[in-house]
């Protein structure tokens, strides 16, 4: 159901009981830290952003993005190191993306940039809460290390936009 | 954090298949949670004295990078003097093995 807004007061008064013009934005909702930091070299895939929401509407959509600031180390190894950002809907993976170090391999350096950013747009099919997630695996275990920190790698986040169609 | 890189190479060098979480940033074996192939603290605490044994090594190549040495060179050999190998010793005796 379409939110609706009062056509009692305001300026170029609304009939009472229409829907949210299509484009509005009906709430936006972020974090930007991470919950756990630390140094990886293992490949587990964590969770570092969780955010519960409830979308206002159930035709609105939903775009969800994700972002996790890091460094990357590859410290002379042989081979290209690999990481990958998802985000998910509860056990749900929306979207992934995989950085490569490529030929930086021997380097440190960081990424911090888009190629850490995954995006995902949906409809929101009703209003009950759901849980979206920013997680981040590194593919090869023992191939250099990454590094998160809210302090040292702040550019962590997880932005859900509710936009009425 | 500098410090934790060097133990993190040193850590990758002696035991390349380890691997781990370290959500401290803790330079203790007690700050590495160990997830493949684990080491044991002696063996970690070898990758700690390794790194404590370069530090001499790493300060000496920082300071010779800040010196123009082929430049040194070049006017050793036309003014007869021995600013180079001055300036190498004086790194050397500033940062003894």
């Amino acid at each position: 159901m379409a939110t609706v807004i009062s056509g009692d007061t305001g300026i170029n008064k609304v009939a009472d009981g229409a829907a949210m013009p299509a484009g509005s934005v009906l709430q936006v909702s972020e974090i930007t830290t991470i919950a756990i930091t630390g140094v990886v070299t293992d490949g587990t895939q964590r969770t570092f952003i969780t955010k519960a929401f409830t979308p206002k509407s159930a035709t609105s959509t939903l775009y969800v993005e994700g972002g996790l600031g890091m460094q990357v180390y590859g410290n002379g190894n042989a081979n290209s190191l690999e990481w990958q950002v998802l985000i998910f809907k509860g056990s749900t993976e929306l979207k992934r993306i995989v950085n490569h170090d490529n030929s930086n391999h021997i380097n440190t350096y960081h990424r911090t940039g888009a190629v850490n950013n995954p995006r995902h747009s949906e409809v929101s099919g009703n209003t009950t809460e759901r849980t979206y997630t920013v997680q981040c695996k590194k593919a090869q275990a023992s191939v250099g290390r990454l590094a998160f920190s809210n302090a040292e790698y702040p550019m962590n986040y997880l932005r859900i936009t509710e936009v009425e169609n | 954090m500098e410090e934790l890189n060097l133990l993190c190479d040193a850590l990758s060098k002696s035991h390349p298949t380890t691997t781990y979480f370290n959500r401290t940033f803790g330079l203790t074996f007690a700050d590495f949670e160990w997830t493949d192939n684990s080491i044991t603290e002696s063996q970690f605490d070898a990758a700690v004295t390794s790194v404590a044994t370069n530090a001499y090594a790493r300060s000496r190549k920082a300071a010779y990078d800040l010196l123009n040495q082929d430049e040194m060179r070049y006017d050793d050999l036309t003014n007869s003097t021995s600013t180079w190998p001055d300036a190498i010793a004086a790194i050397k005796a500033e940062f003894p093995k």
